[in-house]
């Protein structure tokens, strides 16, 4: 296990500084100035200079990425260009909404995906399966912004039930944007998850606990339900480490001050330090979220240990 | 005698809870975006500013319209004959937040802060608005410790050294840029000082969640009380879409949209008669025009772009934005010292710019391409100008670019041949659109002339008109915008008409043409 950790570190390290290198070499490259950015259409060309070089981007590639990454090794992400607040604490300030929102929306998607998937292929009776195929169907068809946008018209402004966008209600204002990102992503689960039943119903060992005797339902929840989940722990693993990077979409639709509406406001801007603290933070969350899923599979499937 | 005293002091309470009693309640304003920053040497947008404008004093302001009032100065200043050095005596008793006095050393420090390229204002440096001062350029060097044009006499009297006359100078100390700062403040918290102000304006800073909520407060120590902010706080919604924001102004949640009415429920909302008393509008002093560069042909060729501007039909491109928008045949906006009433709209005419083109010889390369950006109204604006040239036998192709992408590339000269752009005022004098638009000086990378305009008489013009009172230079910046018009480098289209979204219940609110809001005006009934 500890050679499996320090094999998967070292492919970490890797995997982030080639994301820090890809992304700034692509914001390097954007035919955009930072530094008109900051200064507005209406500041003399002068002064702009000035700016760029009080940023250092009139610096080599080379020297300006060294600057950062000597920075981001001690961890300091720069400061933002359009706010100057510093970036590391920024992106800490919302992650907590970015990971609520996560960890319901996460909570969304499997109880309602896995339910319907497993459900689907449980049953004898063809018109569930159907009812479920639908709303596969359903789910991955519509797109999650317009589903956003009419849930919240729906029941934040004509039923006025939760509040209408952003999170200062609470609680209660997470509810449409992680039943939004719930229903999204359901139509995923319950895919992997019918089909992942349907696999293990027809292994040997299920049909020889039912030769034996072994109940429908014993059968079903004791042994098939157990090893039907194993896809699904893959999934929600590495599902977590991207939402934890930011549901942009579902973040810009609601108003939720997570890391998503950073994101999004960084690449408008062309707010490199921010841009690059974002990505990094979501290819972290991704990485670390992916080592955790091997370490836990590993855990639950003796065959893989061995 | 009892009674007169208790009527004495009854009197007197009611004098004093009367300004409490006007003034109440929260005001609340939604904006999509968060605020860039609140430190008045760094923000430099129509969101920011009407902000620090409620949060930092400066010398002078401006009254209802565009004339300049004294504010934290006595009176307008002395100036000297030679037009180079102004004077300014600072009312006393105004203090920031933290106990610290506003006085001439606290301007002296701000403006310094502002020239230094440390600070990294968009005013900053030689190229800023203060670099016109003596001494500048040795500061921003870095070779003196402060700029020997900016002299506190005594301790609330000011003086101002200027290279060269420039009048302007009086409107750049109306900007928030010119705004005193608390120096231990502004030491203490350096870059992250915008999220620690401490004001001496109407109101003061009250707490902001980045993201999601900035909150104001009335300043009670305010030193102009008659003038006092009539509310107590004013709370700004911030990072919702502009359509939730709408929503929850008509519900009563939000009292009014901080960027107006948006663009894709315009017709709905301004048809329907249940909220006709939320409506606002005001001209906005800015214009919006389709430019040519007249350093890359054919554009070189004055028929050619006579051409376009006949082709174009401005009361279509008003109508494209549901009539939020004036036609003009002139680059400088309503509202603008120095605008010609008597410069007509000129109707669209393809047929005679057709026959110009012919007589120019022009021929169709079919590789023309008319850069905008993708920004409302931009696009929908761009493809009709594009079906306006073609029905005259232009062919051009729509290059629709990012914001930053876009400024970059029309701010780099000899990179458009033909586009779209706007130009929004920073403060009421013609030359802040003619001569920033067409002085051969701003032809030069992340300059405005996107017309490579080169004429050394206007530019020997302007440069005189700099230096006279604005009285004095009207009727001159007339005659050189007739003459630039004459010329052909760009085509005026309209005028913009903001139309805000406002609850009835709040009173007061008149859009100013240089702050655009100003809370410290505005009531609640």
């Amino acid at each position: 296990m500890l050679s499996f950790l320090a094999r998967r570190l070292v492919w970490s390290a890797g995997v982030l500084l080639l994301a820090s290198l890809l992304t700034f070499f692509v914001g390097y490259k954007l035919p955009a100035d930072p530094a008109r950015m900051i200064a507005g259409p209406n500041a003399s060309a002068e002064t702009v200079l000035s700016i760029r070089h009080q940023l250092g981007l009139d610096q080599p590639f080379a020297v300006q990425h060294a600057h950062f990454l000597g920075g981001a090794l001690t961890g300091d992400l720069g400061r933002s260009y359009r706010t100057e607040q510093r970036v590391l604490p920024t992106l800490l300030e919302r992650f907590p909404y970015t990971l609520a929102l996560a960890l319901s929306g996460l909570a969304f998607e499997v109880l309602i995906g896995a339910s319907v998937g497993l459900l689907a292929a449980g049953t004898r009776v063809r018109a569930v399966d159907g009812l479920a195929s639908t709303f596969v169907l359903l789910t991955l068809a519509v797109p999650s912004f317009w589903l956003g946008i009419i849930l919240l018209y729906l029941f934040g402004f004509r039923y006025p039930i939760f509040p209408l966008g952003g999170a200062e209600g609470g609680p209660i204002s997470l509810f449409l944007p992680a039943l939004t990102l719930g229903l999204s992503g359901a139509g995923y689960y319950a895919r992997v998850g019918r089909a992942s039943l349907l696999e293990v119903l027809g292994e040997d060992y299920i049909r020889t606990a039912r030769a034996k005797g072994v109940s429908a339902g014993r059968v079903m929840f004791k042994h098939a339900f157990k090893n039907a989940l194993r896809p699904l722990v893959t999934m929600t693993g590495l599902d977590l480490g991207v939402l934890l990077g930011g549901a942009l979409i579902i973040e810009q639709v609601f108003g939720w001050p997570g890391i998503g509406t950073l994101a999004w406001q960084a690449v408008q801007s062309v707010d490199l330090p921010m841009i690059m603290g974002t990505v990094l933070f979501s290819a972290l969350c991704i990485v670390v979220s992916s080592v955790l899923v091997d370490v836990l599979y590993r855990w639950i499937d003796p065959r893989i240990r061995a | 005698m009892n009674k007169m005293l208790t009527s004495a002091l009854a009197l007197s309470f009611a004098l004093t809870l009367s300004p409490a009693l006007a003034a109440g309640k929260t005001l609340t304003v939604a904006y999509p975006s968060d605020f860039q920053s609140l430190d008045p040497a760094i923000g430099y947008d129509t969101q920011n500013w009407p902000v620090e404008h409620a949060l930092f004093v400066t010398l002078l302001n401006y009254d209802a319209g565009t004339k300049l009032k004294p504010w934290g100065a006595t009176d307008l200043g002395t100036v000297s004959a030679d037009g180079k050095t102004y004077t300014f005596r600072i009312k006393k008793g105004i203090t920031f937040a933290d106990g610290e006095p506003t006085d001439a050393a606290a301007f002296k420090y701000a403006l310094e802060r502002v020239l230094n390229p440390k600070t990294k204002s968009p005013q900053g440096g030689k190229g800023g608005w203060f670099g016109v001062l003596v001494g500048a350029d040795a500061f921003v060097d870095g070779k003196a410790a402060s700029v020997s044009g900016i002299k506190v006499l005594d301790p609330y009297t000011l003086e101002f050294q200027l290279k060269s006359p420039d009048r302007t100078f009086l409107n750049v100390l109306a900007t928030p840029f010119s705004a005193a700062v608390p120096r231990k403040a502004v030491e203490k918290w350096g870059s992250d000082f915008s999220h620690h102000i401490v004001a001496n304006g109407p109101f003061i800073f009250k707490s902001w969640v980045p993201g999601q909520k900035l909150t104001l407060i009335r300043n009670p120590k305010y030193f102009d009380v008659a003038n006092a902010a009539r509310i107590e706080m004013i709370e700004f919604q911030l990072g919702l879409s502009e359509q939730v924001s709408l929503l929850r102004a008509q519900t009563g949640q939000v009292d009014m949209l901080g960027n107006g009415i948006p663009s894709a429920q315009f017709v709905a909302v301004s048809s329907d008669p249940k909220f006709k008393p939320y409506l606002k509008s005001a001209v906005q002093v800015a214009t919006f025009y389709v430019f040519m560069n007249l350093q890359k042909p054919p554009f070189d060729n004055k028929l050619v772009r006579q051409a376009v501007s006949l082709a174009i039909d401005k009361k279509r491109m008003v109508q494209l934005v549901n009539g939020r928008g004036k036609a003009t045949g002139q680059i400088l906006p309503p509202g603008m010292p120095g605008y010609d009433p008597s410069i007509a709209v000129d109707a669209p005419d393809p047929v005679k710019a057709r026959a110009l083109l012919k007589q120019a010889g022009y021929v169709d390369s079919g590789n023309l391409s008319f850069v905008t950006t993708s920004d409302e109204p931009y696009p929908k604006l761009s493809q009709a100008v594009q079906q306006q040239l073609a029905a005259i036998g232009m062919k051009v192709e729509l290059r629709v670019l990012p914001n930053a992408e876009y400024i970059n590339t029309i701010t780099t000269p000899g990179s458009t041949a033909i586009g779209m752009s706007a130009w929004f005022q920073d403060y009421p004098d013609p030359s802040d659109y003619l001569d920033v638009l067409f002085e051969a000086a701003y032809y030069q990378p992340g300059g405005f002339n996107l017309s490579g305009y080169k004429n050394p008489a206007l530019d020997a013009q302007l440069r005189k008109l700099r230096g006279l009172p604005l009285a004095q230079a009207l009727s001159g910046y007339q005659q050189a915008q007739k003459q630039v018009l004459a010329d052909f480098p760009l085509v005026p289209m309209y005028n913009p008409v903001q139309y805000d979204f406002v609850n009835p219940r709040v009173t007061g609110v008149v859009v100013h043409p240089v702050w655009n809001y100003v809370y410290q005006d505005w009531g609640i009934k």
